[in-house]
Formats: C-alpha cells, sequence, structure tokens
C-alpha cells in the first residue's frame, strides 16, 4: 500500500488567528484600552484617592487641580473616585449581562437552528418580534416593570440581547448542517447534544465571539443611558450614566462633571469597537494580512 | 460466477422517499419530488454492488435512507435480520457500528477544529470500544491501515491532501469495525491518479476484513473496476441490475447503453451502436409517464408512453425493466 507522506506541518488554524490578531494595530490597542478600564474598575478600592461617596460641602464643584484630577460635584464629592467606582458597576452590568445573552441565545440559536421544525418556526417568530424593539425601548419597558436594581438592570440588558445571538448563532448553525460532517457524526451514532455542543458549537465560536464584543459595547452603552435616565442602580451608587447625569445639572457651572465619565464610556467603546472589528477581520480567511 | 448468498447481508426493498419542496408567491406551489420510487436490491456479505446514475436519480438518497440520515417514506431496509427502517435508538447504535458511510467530499465532512486523533479516537470511545489511553494506539493502527503514518495523529485536516483527507476519511467509517460501507462518490472529488490510490486501498480493506460495498458512483470505468455487481437507478427507479461484466459487455437496458456509450470507451475505433436523443434528464419534479426514459429513448413505443416497465428477470442474475428488452 503507498503510504502518502504528509505534507510539512504548517501553522495550525487557531495559532494563525492569533498570529493575524497581534499583527492587528487596532485590536491590540483595542484590547489596552479595554484591558485598562478593567484594570482600574477592578482595583478601584486601591487606585481610587477618595471614598467616591464621601461629601465634602467645603469643596462643591471644585476645579480639577492636583488634589482633584477630575474635579468635585455638587455633593463636594471626587469625581475621580466616582469615575473609578462607576466603571465597576458600568462594566460589571454589561459583561454579565451580555455572558447571558450569550449563553441563552447560543444555546437556544444553535437548538432551534439543528433540529429545525415546528419549534424552529416559533422561536424565528419570537426572534423576529423581539428583534423589532429598539434595544433601548425594551431595557427601558423592562427595567420600568421589574424596578431599577442591579439585578433587574441585568436581566433588561441580557433580555435585549438574546434575540440577537439566537439569530446569530442559528444561522451559523443551519450553515454547518450543510457541511457532511454532521451527518458523519450521525452516521457514527453520536447524540445529538455531542453533535451541538462538540462539533457545531466550536465551528462557530469565531463568529459569535466577534459579535459578542460588539455587544458587550452596546449592553454598556444601554446601561449607561438608562442610568442617564434614572433607571439604574439608585443613587449614591456612581455608575457612568449616573454621573454623567448628575454632571447635566450642573454644565455650567462645571462642565467637566459630565466631561470625564463621558470620556470614560467612549474609551470603552472604541476599544471594544476596535477589539470587535480586529477579530472580525483576524478570523476572515479571505481578509489579507 | 458471484453467487448470492442465501440471505444477503443488506435487503432493501422497495423504497420509498419524496421531498416535497413548497415555491411560489402568493400562491405557493407543493412540488414533489420522489427522489426513491419503489429501489430494491440486495447486497451479500463481503460483495460490492454499484449503484451507477446521472445526478438527480437518487443514488446518494439511497444511502441517506438505508443510514436513517433521513427517514423513508416506505419500504423497508433489512440489514443481517434486522429492520433497520423501525429500529430503536439503542437498536439502531448497534446498527450504525456495522454499517458506515464514506463521504464525497472528504474536507467538507471531517470537523476542521478536530485533531485526527480525536477524530477517529471520538467514535471508538463513544461506542465504549476504547478509552483513555488504549484511544491513541487504535487511532494509529487505523491510520496505518489506511497507509498514513502516526506523524498525522496531532495534525488537523487542512493539513492533508485530497486523497489524504479522502484515507482519514475512511479510517474513520473502519473505526467501528462495519461489514458494510456506503460510499457515496468516494473518489470523484479527486484527482485521476488518486482516485486510482484509493480504490485499491478499498480493494485492499474489502479483502482483508471482507467488507461488503455500496459503491455509488456515476463513474463507469470506476464501477468496472471496484463492483462485482451493478445496479443502474434512473429518476428514483432501478432500470437494471446484473454482474458487472455482463452488463458491461452486454446491456440490456436503452439507458444503460447510454451510459455505456457516453463514458469513454478503451477502444475508439468502435461503432456507436445507437443514436440517443440529446439533452438532460427530464426534471424529477415531473416525471415523463410510463416508463420514465421513454422521451430519451430511440427505441420507445406506444406502450412505454402508458405502461410503467416493473423489474424483471431476463438471466440467471440480471433484471431490466424495459418492455423491449429480451
Amino acid at each position: 500500500m503507498t503510504a502518502a507522506a504528509p505534507p510539512a506541518p504548517q501553522p495550525r488554524r487557531r495559532l494563525s488567528v492569533l498570529g493575524k490578531a497581534l499583527r492587528n494595530v487596532g485590536l491590540v490597542l483595542g484590547a489596552v484600552i479595554v484591558v485598562a478600564m478593567i484594570a482600574a474598575a477592578l482595583g478601584a478600592p486601591w487606585i481610587a484617592p477618595y471614598d467616591p461617596d464621601a461629601q465634602d460641602v467645603l469643596l462643591v464643584l471644585g476645579t480639577p487641580d492636583s488634589v482633584h484630577w477630575f474635579g468635585t460635584d455638587a455633593f463636594g464629592r471626587d469625581v475621580l473616585s466616582r469615575v473609578l467606582w462607576g466603571a465597576r458597576v458600568s462594566l460589571y452590568v454589561g459583561f454579565v449581562a451580555t455572558a447571558a445573552g450569550v449563553v441563552i441565545g447560543t444555546v437556544i440559536g444553535v437548538i432551534s437552528g439543528y433540529y429545525g421544525g415546528i419549534v424552529d418556526r416559533l422561536v424565528v417568530a419570537a426572534t423576529d418580534v423581539l428583534l423589532s424593539f429598539p434595544q433601548l425601548i425594551m431595557g427601558l419597558l423592562l427595567v420600568a416593570v421589574l424596578g431599577a436594581s442591579l439585578t433587574n438592570l441585568i436581566i433588561a440588558i441580557a433580555v435585549t440581547a438574546v434575540p440577537a445571538f439566537i439569530r446569530m448563532a442559528r444561522g451559523s448553525t443551519l450553515a454547518m448542517r450543510e457541511r457532511d460532517f454532521v451527518d458523519a457524526c450521525r452516521s457514527l451514532g453520536f447524540s445529538d447534544f455531542r453533535i451541538m455542543f462538540v462539533h457545531v458549537l466550536p465551528n462557530i465560536l469565531d463568529e459569535l465571539v466577534v459579535m459578542a464584543s460588539l455587544w458587550l459595547a452596546s449592553a454598556i452603552r444601554t446601561e449607561s443611558t438608562l442610568a442617564f435616565i434614572g433607571l439604574s442602580v439608585p443613587p449614591p451608587t456612581a455608575t457612568w450614566g449616573g454621573i454623567v447625569r448628575e454632571g447635566f445639572d450642573n454644565l455650567l457651572d462645571g462642565p467637566w462633571l459630565a466631561l470625564f465619565p463621558s470620556l470614560a464610556i467612549l474609551a470603552v467603546m472604541i476599544g471594544l469597537n476596535m477589539i470587535g472589528d480586529g477579530l472580525r477581520d483576524a478570523s476572515d480567511p479571505r481578509a489579507p494580512q | 460466477m458471484n453467487a448470492i448468498p442465501a440471505t444477503p447481508l443488506l435487503d432493501i426493498r422497495d423504497l420509498r422517499k419524496s421531498f416535497t419542496s413548497r415555491r411560489g408567491w402568493p400562491i405557493a406551489r407543493t412540488s414533489v419530488v420522489k427522489a426513491l420510487d419503489g429501489v430494491s436490491f440486495t447486497v451479500g456479505a463481503g460483495e460490492v454492488v454499484g449503484v451507477v446514475g446521472e445526478s438527480g436519480c437518487g443514488k446518494s438518497t439511497v444511502a441517506r435512507v438505508a443510514l436513517r440520515l433521513q427517514e423513508a417514506d416506505g419500504g423497508s431496509v433489512n440489514f443481517d435480520g434486522a429492520d433497520v427502517l423501525e429500529a430503536s435508538k439503542i437498536d439502531m447504535r448497534a446498527i450504525r457500528r456495522r454499517m458506515q458511510m464514506v463521504f464525497q467530499d472528504p474536507s467538507s465532512s471531517l470537523d476542521g477544529r478536530q485533531r485526527i486523533v480525536d477524530a477517529l479516537g471520538e467514535p471508538l470511545r463513544v461506542h465504549g470500544l476504547a478509552s483513555g489511553a488504549a484511544v491513541r494506539p487504535m487511532v494509529a493502527r487505523l491510520l496505518d491501515e489506511v497507509g498514513l503514518p502516526n506523524s498525522a495523529l496531532d495534525r488537523y485536516p487542512h493539513e492533508f491532501s485530497g486523497g489524504q483527507r479522502q484515507r482519514i476519511g475512511i479510517a474513520r467509517a473502519l473505526a467501528l469495525g462495519p461489514d458494510l460501507i456506503f460510499a457515496d462518490e468516494p473518489v470523484s472529488a479527486l484527482d485521476v491518479s488518486v482516485q486510482a490510490q484509493i480504490l485499491k486501498l478499498l480493494e485492499t480493506l474489502r479483502a482483508e476484513r471482507h467488507l461488503a460495498f455500496v459503491f455509488i458512483s456515476h463513474d463507469l470505468g470506476v464501477v468496472r473496476y471496484f463492483c462485482r455487481r451493478v445496479v443502474v437507478m434512473y429518476l428514483g427507479r432501478v432500470v437494471e441490475t446484473g454482474p458487472v461484466p455482463e452488463i458491461f459487455v452486454d446491456p440490456r437496458h436503452p439507458y444503460t447503453r447510454l451510459l455505456k456509450v457516453s463514458s469513454p470507451e478503451p477502444d475508439p475505433t468502435r461503432a456507436v451502436a445507437m443514436t440517443f436523443q440529446e439533452g438532460e434528464p427530464p426534471s424529477p419534479v415531473d416525471p415523463p409517464k410510463g416508463c420514465h426514459f421513454h422521451p430519451r429513448c430511440p427505441l420507445a413505443i406506444d406502450r412505454c408512453r402508458v405502461e410503467s416497465p416493473v423489474l424483471r428477470d431476463v438471466a440467471p442474475g440480471r433484471s431490466v425493466a424495459c418492455h423491449l428488452a429480451t
């Protein structure tokens, strides 16, 4: 029997994606911004120069200086400390809500796409209805009904993410079903569960990760917006949207109050979008190096 | 010559499968394609049966339905005494160990995210044939059997050529120790030189493992080399069956003759015996009445246009579905 010699080893696909990712300047820059923000949020108790809720009536609406870098607000609270602590709430809500949305949406989407049939049609119809609501209106509605609390906020934002991930995972699963390997798995007697989550899921993960990074930005933005209109964690707990709102009341006397938390939101948005775009380019085999 | 054992390993009887599609707006029309319209044939233990026909004639559907990748609408599939179409989930697992499939396109039939050792080890683990450290040597033996070195174990499918990937696909089909393999156009995606190697490999495996094959192909040359008996299909029906040398020397059904004259002949000076109507096969959505082949048949008489011929024996081991065949 002719022994066919395999070709010289080539770099494996996963490594080459990582390699491409590292050569993508935007992706690296975005990752640096986001990681710095996460580090600041996690380190807030040690980094923050003051207690974020401590009021100093003698220093109301203080301009930024060497003592209070970002100035102080209408209650004399240190804005830098509040932005750092606010990052904890804003990023936490964003990450947990997105993670919940990705997991729930992907599981439903893969199952729905794999089995098809009447259940699939119902899922698609429900998804279409949910997706027709703008994300913000949906979040607003849910928080208004459930009441403003950290958990309800996470639930509301996760619910807006679920249909988007159902649609994405379902579509990718349908594409995978067309490939022979799903039939090969079935003819080998593998269970449906194994085929869906050991074979189909890893093959659609690239696309899901790209979309998750973009949705994370969207979730953080929604949280900020809801906080801005007073539908987030009740005061005095600092969140980015809440600080912007407090700053808005004194926009003429102390524009820095709204400016610094806005800049923090902007930086995270840009960072996450750079990551999302970069990951998409890196995982697209047709994209130029 | 090739005596068929008393009880065949695989007995397909009157197998039926239709696909419906609804298209059109605002009023959707339902169209029905009879992919299998009463297909019957048998495969003995260790026998190699070729299923040939044009694309769309239902030859792949036979394999997919027999393996329960799609459910049949009617008929029966009997595998070594077990009723495959009625088998429970648990019984089906046991049947699948003995009945496997090799796919046409090996790059699509392998999971690109799995290393070879995992792709071939997974069926062993799922069916409890090996676990832990015992998997790797078993996979290595399988690779050796299909002519791949041990260094292939930790590679990914994309690192191999088409022919090597098809060897991996064959090794995977062998993993559970089957008695019968459905090979759906296993070499048509490969270069001609590689085709020969893969066919040689299949022939060796057949002899060493006493494997039976249902070899689905549109390439008569390949079928002639590899198969001992052939089933010719046309638009969901079997039109002729018989031993390979006889069918190739003396095809009885006009369609088989058409297939024969359209495949390259070793002797180009030989005269082409019949002239055939040009053109594509008729649409399987709305097949012609009577004998499906009559619009293309130079011998067609009025009877062919109304009455559909049944498959009848014309010689020992040979049957033809044609009113005019003798």
